[in-house]
């Protein structure tokens, strides 16, 4: 097997849609529902404020990454860490990969087995997308970026449409001005949260694509943006259709939104099977970004075994891991442990790196720091 | 790549492919060996006694579509039996467990049933009484239920109900479904469908379902509605009570409200639209609640001789008067219930959420909350238009 | 920005191109030419006499023996006769000149010299001085003109070129605009669109392809406009193609593609001359194979296959609104039967009641299942579409007529389909005639059943799985460095004014940015007088 495509080549746009088609994936169907436990009437509070917790934890990356703008986060890891806890790291990267895709795929075969196809055999339904999630990563990043960028702006109107619909039957006397218990339910539900965001430090490993680097921060954090606002957007759906009381007993509190949409009459019965049609490119995108990640991280830490080899031994390792969990519930305490690995890497991971960067560049290893302007 | 090597990669894919192919169609069913349910009646038996417990018995009948009756005269030459066939079976299964029941049902249809198209949820009036939270948990767990199929209470013996004919529908379920529908959205009726019961029992809230009951020559009416508290039926509502009750709880939609115009005489108005406002205010202890009331209306009828509407003090006194008398109904209405039933069926709930003090008093003692309410109205009553006559027959044509 | 950026292939698939050699497509050895004409007529008899079209001429001029050789089936005797023959005859031989008879005796100068400036009234004369130059110019039409005592010959271009009229475009009918269409021969088309784009920048480049057929192509490009990569990237892959023959414009889209396992075509066939012009000025590359009467315009865009000739003959307004349909009904055109397989079979709650009940009684009295049923009357189209083409025209639309009403009727009240069924199927078959390019419908064809597949196994989620393989596949594509996806990805803005939606053509000024052409914006000359290095 022959290498792949010559280097990719990432545009601002590109990446925006990356970052949004990465963030955007299994976690909405169920954020509501945690963010409630706690926060109740406020949880669309606490998903923007775990926005613009993302957006800071995004600067922090870009600017560990300014640092290096060739090379991806394994090749400076072990420059920084040295060879022994670098690689160590990279392997805590690709891991943390593999086990997200695991989750995230479990999660929406799920899903679908409840809603849709109450018969098949969870195997099948995460095999046939297994099959479809190694056909574009054969060849390289270009082809996933180009399927983000040209299938998620029309998913992403249908769905908001869709959503919007729900709100037809909305009663607004369930909201309620902030701030009324308080901000510390709102903080306290700030670390579920945040789980939902987690998907922008792919920009660690991409960096070095990216065409135009100095846009790289703001069109992320457009994309974080944008999410925050589609995560309060269903939020606020969830609160204002449903209620905080049913949210919170539901497994899939945003699927129980879809239940009630009745545009006309017994015309369409179970609208929530829309959704799941217009979710699962969300969901897919997701998982073929994470999946590719885990093989690229793998990848670039032993380069000697080329990327197609390492699709190839992860894809059965994908699907075997998946089916180890009993059912969902099990499957969410998965989900929480990858969380928390998420958020180290997003947040203590860059200060970690900075404050050693520092370090270094006391001891003399590296060159003095580049002022603001340069562009590389 | 050498030759032995993508030979080996192919052909393990191919056999991948097969492996997809060969296996597969798990959920694939003919449309005819599908049983589409569309309506469910509940009522309950005496109970059972098993190893010294009582389980409460239930009688489930099952409306299952024939599509041959129902849609016969499409696409076929089979015109003439089509009226002979029928267009629905039910299906009568006793069983303590509604799941077991339907599961049952495999056993006496030919077809498998799939619950995705029901559109009505019977439920009889003994088991009202007794409580419906193993009806409800059942219904709500199932996937294939959706969250607006009609919930009401159906007064009187359930297999009646199932087999009343209608024109426009094929099957009784759907007809009585659609009444609902209709009723729901011209009487003033509450919204008695699954999400609401489901939003109310989640939040500890009372709810409030439609009450049908046949007449003698079997025909449906739906005028009454029934108050559930703790998932129990406790009382019914008439129709002016419920319309009173609606317009407290701002769910305002078309309706018709009556007063007395003189000697005897009606006078009614059509409801176009409105918003009621809460003022609450924690007054020594007590809440006093007061409800502003805007209502926007249409003058139907006038059967007073000798009054004309051409000039706007005219207009003017009509609101003033009828505003008063429908305050005076107000608050009779609300204490009335208020004192008879205990329980916020007023959806003061959810209103009261951004006056804090309020809303804990009402989460944390419902009871002491309600008896202590004061309750006091105003009314702007406002007719928007009178119709296409001014003035009705003068006092001298009186016949 | 960097052409180099852009240049997206795989690196294996180029390697085998590079890999591959400049293919040789002669098989006549390089030897010079006899003196002695006895000689070289023996060499010639040899090689061509048996066929009976060859023939030879003898006759005298300036006392020296003098032979023509050629192919009666290619060479147009009337003017053989005059342009070659009669001058021979008279001027050099049996009454020459003074003038002529002195210059003759010139001995610096060759007597084919001679023949060939003063005598030959022809326009189109090369001189061969080996075997293989010269039995190809015969093969090719050309008359071979050998003389006693010189090893080299002549060849006059005396071909008689048969081609058909200009006619109607099959496949690409135009309500409103120009209806000429390219024929066979390539002077004609490369006439055709010469005759459209009168710039001095307009090359045509010829390479020879094909062992047996010798076949020539042309590469049509604007220097000044055509990216230069693209250009020299066209020019290597044809050299490299090892072939007998080219048959039609569809092997040779084969050759020239990058991946020639996609269901798409990766390069656009146009039969009209003013959508090659047009298409040309944008800043693609055009080639053209003699003997097929399509041009094939590389790099090309999905999008761009979705376009008809009639969106630049009407008003914009309709041409949007109908690209909008378009693109609809091509969709409908794949998805129909997949979605309503798995929304009849697996997801019944997703049809309105009322029809469920009536499709229900409609199909109680069917014996077959769902798949079956589809499947059957897919194939009964495909059928009926195969017929169709063979059928004379006359008895085409009854037969088309028959098939379709009587058949479909028939089979519903036997009950061997149900009736939503037929309208499914014909609404499918309807939808896929929009397709602009045969070939994309041809594409759409086999995509019907591919999701029909997807959609029979997993149902709704089988099919949302085939849809988004087909997307992937669509996205790994790459038409000569060109993403297939573009302008939706990388996302240009400013290309949709063309491809999505028709703005008015005042306003169209640049042309499609993925081209990567050397002048972006449209209207612009480079002046020729200049000494220009960049025109290579």
């Amino acid at each position: 097997m022959q290498g792949l495509e010559q280097r990719p080549a990432i545009s601002p746009t590109q990446l925006f849609m990356l970052a949004f088609g990465l963030i955007v994936g299994v976690g909405f169907l169920i954020m509501p529902r945690g963010a409630m436990e706690k926060a109740r009437e406020d949880a669309w509070l606490t998903v923007i404020l775990a926005g613009l917790c993302a957006i800071l934890s995004l600067w922090l990356i870009t600017r560990v990454a300014r640092m290096f703008p060739h090379d991806t986060v394994f090749d400076y890891n072990t420059k920084l860490f040295g060879s022994i806890i670098g690689s160590l790291f990279n392997i805590l990267w690709g891991l943390y990969f593999l086990f997200f895709t695991v989750t995230g795929i479990r999660v929406m075969a799920e899903v679908v087995r409840d809603e849709m196809l109450p018969f098949t055999p969870v195997e099948a339904i995460i095999g046939a997308m297994l099959l479809v999630i190694i056909y574009p990563a054969w060849n390289g990043l270009m082809p996933i970026i180009r399927m983000f960028e040209s299938g998620l702006p029309f998913t992403l109107l249908l769905i908001v449409m869709f959503f919007l619909l729900a709100y037809l039957h909305a009663d607004w006397a369930e909201l309620r001005i902030p701030f009324q218990e308080g901000v510390t339910p709102i903080i306290s539900a700030l670390p579920q949260t945040i789980y939902s965001y987690l998907g922008f430090e792919v920009l660690f490993l991409y960096y070095p694509f990216v065409t135009h680097k100095d846009k790289a921060f703001a069109s992320t954090s457009f994309a974080i943006v944008a999410v925050g606002l589609f995560y309060a957007f269903l939020v606020l759906g969830t609160l204002v259709t449903l209620g905080p009381d049913v949210t919170m007993s539901q497994t899939f509190p945003v699927v129980t939104m879809a239940k009630t949409i009745e545009v006309v009459r017994q015309f369409v019965e179970r609208a929530e099977l829309l959704l799941i049609i217009l979710w699962l490119p969300l969901a897919y995108t997701t998982h073929l970004g994470f999946f590719f990640s885990s093989a690229f991280s793998f990848h670039r830490t032993y380069p000697r075994l080329k990327l197609r080899w390492w699709m190839v031994i992860l894809l059965p390792l994908v699907f075997i891991l998946s089916l180890i969990p009993d059912n969902f519930i099990d499957m969410q305490t998965w989900s929480d442990k990858v969380g928390l690995v998420g958020l180290f890497l997003t947040i203590p991971y860059p200060l970690i790196m900075l404050v050693c960067i520092a370090v270094r560049r006391r001891l003399g290893h590296f060159p003095p720091p580049r002022k603001d302007g340069d562009v590389t | 790549m050498t030759k032995r090597r993508r030979n080996w990669f192919a052909a393990v894919t191919v056999i991948l492919l097969i492996g997809l192919l060969l296996a597969g169609c798990w959920d694939y069913r003919e449309l005819e060996k599908r049983a589409v349910i569309v309506g469910i009646g509940v009522d309950e038996l005496p109970p059972l006694t098993e190893k010294g417990k009582q389980l409460r018995m239930y009688q489930i009948l099952v409306q299952v579509v024939e599509p041959a009756g129902a849609g016969g005269n499409l696409g076929s030459s089979g015109g003439t039996e089509a009226t002979s066939r029928k267009a629905y079976t039910n299906i009568v299964v006793t069983s303590p467990s509604f799941a077991n029941a339907i599961e049952r049902t495999v056993a006496l249809s030919d077809r498998i049933p799939n619950m995705a198209h029901l559109q009505l949820i019977g439920v009889g009036e003994t088991m009202a009484k007794n409580g419906i939270n193993e009806l409800y948990d059942f219904l709500t767990r199932l996937p294939q239920m959706r969250r607006h199929t009609e919930i009401v209470v159906l007064d009187g013996p359930i297999s009646r109900f199932f087999t009343t004919q209608s024109i426009s529908q094929p099957t009784p379920a759907l007809h009585i479904s659609e009444m609902a529908a209709n009723v729901q959205q011209t009487l003033v009726m509450p919204d008695s469908n699954l999400g609401e019961v489901s939003k109310s029992v989640r939040g500890k809230m009372p709810f409030i379902l439609i009450k049908a009951s046949l007449d003698d020559s079997n025909k449906i009416s739906m005028r009454h509605a029934a108050v559930f508290t703790d998932q129990k039926m406790v009382g019914t509502l008439t129709t002016d009570e419920m319309q009173l009750l609606s317009l407290l709880r701002n769910e305002i939609e078309r309706g018709l409200l009556s007063f007395p115009c003189s000697a005897g005489k009606r006078t009614s108005f059509q409801i176009l639209g409105g918003r009621s406002k809460l003022e609450p205010v924690m007054k020594n202890g007590r809440p006093h609640l007061t409800f502003e009331l805007f209502l926007e209306t249409e003058l139907i009828e006038y059967q007073c001789l000798g009054a004309s509407f051409d000039k706007q003090e005219q207009i003017r006194k009509a609101e003033r008067l009828y505003g008063a008398e429908l305050k005076k109904r107000l608050i009779t209405t609300a204490n009335k219930l208020k004192d008879k039933y205990k329980v916020d069926v007023f959806r003061l709930t959810t209103r009261l959420k951004n006056y804090p003090d309020l809303y804990k008093a009402i989460r944390n003692d419902p009871k002491t909350f309600i008896e202590q309410m004061v309750v006091d109205v105003n009314v702007k009553l406002r007719i928007r238009t009178i119709g296409s006559s001014l003035e009705t027959p003068s006092l001298q044509e009186k016949p | 920005m960097k052409f180099n950026l852009f240049w997206r292939k795989s690196v294996d698939r180029s390697k085998r191109f590079l890999l591959r050699e400049t293919q040789a497509v002669n098989t006549i050895e390089k030897t010079p030419l006899h003196a002695s004409l006895v000689k070289n007529a023996e060499v010639l008899t040899e090689r061509l006499g048996r066929n009976s079209d060859f023939a030879a001429c003898h006759f005298t001029c300036m006392n020296r023996n003098v032979s023509l050789f050629f192919l009666y089936s290619l060479a147009d005797s009337d003017r053989l006769n005059r342009q070659v023959i009669v001058p021979l005859q008279q001027r050099a031989g049996m009454f020459p000149t003074a003038v002529e008879t002195s210059l003759a005796e010139d001995e610096e100068k060759s007597l084919i010299v001679f023949i060939q400036e003063n005598i030959i009234s022809a326009s189109d004369i090369l001189r061969v001085e080996d075997w293989q130059a010269a039995i190809e110019q015969i093969l090719h039409g050309k008359a071979l003109l050998l003389v006693e005592g010189e090893s080299v010959g002549l060849a006059v271009g005396v071909k008689k070129e048969y081609s058909r009229n200009i006619e109607q475009p099959e496949t690409e009918q135009s309500v409103i605009g120009p209806k000429d269409s390219f024929v066979e021969t390539l002077n004609t088309n490369i006439g055709l669109v010469r005759q459209r784009l009168r710039d001095p920048y307009l090359r045509v480049e010829s390479v020879v392809v094909g062992k047996r057929t010798k076949q020539e192509t042309a590469i049509m490009y604007l220097a000044d406009v055509a990216n230069p990569q693209i250009v020299e990237e066209v020019r290597r892959r044809l050299s490299c193609i090892e072939t007998d023959s080219l048959i039609g414009q569809m092997q040779l889209l084969e050759y020239l593609e990058d991946n020639s396992f996609s269901l798409f075509p990766l390069m656009r066939p146009t039969e009209r001359p003013d959508v090659t012009c047009s298409y040309l000025i944008e800043g693609n590359v055009a080639v053209m194979v003699e003997g097929t009467s399509h041009a094939l315009i590389l790099p090309i865009t999905f999008f761009q296959m979705l376009e008809t000739v009639d969106d630049y003959y009407t008003s914009w307004q309709y041409a949007t609104l109908i690209r909008i349909v378009r693109m609809v009904a091509l969709f409908l055109s794949i998805t129909t039967p997949g979605l309503y397989l798995s929304l009849v079979a697996y997801n019944p709650e997703l049809i309105p009641t009322r029809l469920l009940i009536s499709m229900d009684a409609a199909r109680v009295k069917v014996a077959f299942p769902f798949l079956l049923e589809i499947f059957v009357m897919e194939l009964m189209i495909e059928i009926l579409r195969e017929a169709g083409v063979k059928l004379p025209k006359p008895v085409g639309q009854a037969v088309s007529i028959i098939g379709g009403l009587v058949i479909g009727e028939a089979a519903v009240n036997a009950n061997l389909v149900s009736p939503v069924t037929v309208v499914i199927v014909a609404l499918t078959a309807i939808s896929s005639f929009t397709s602009p390019v045969y070939y994309l419908g041809i594409t759409h064809r086999i995509l019907r059943f591919f999701l029909l597949i997807c959609s029979s196994l997993l149902g709704t989620y089988g099919f949302i799985l085939g849809l988004l393989f087909i997307h992937a596949h669509v996205a790994r594509l790459v038409s000569f460095g060109v993403p297939y996806l573009a302008p939706l990805s990388p996302l240009r803005l400013r290309d949709w004014t063309d491809m999505l939606i028709r703005i008015p053509m005042k306003k169209l000024h640049t042309r499609p940015a993925f081209l990567k052409t050397r002048k972006p914006k449209k209207g612009e000359n480079t002046p020729m007088m200049r000494p220009d290095k960049r025109n290579t």
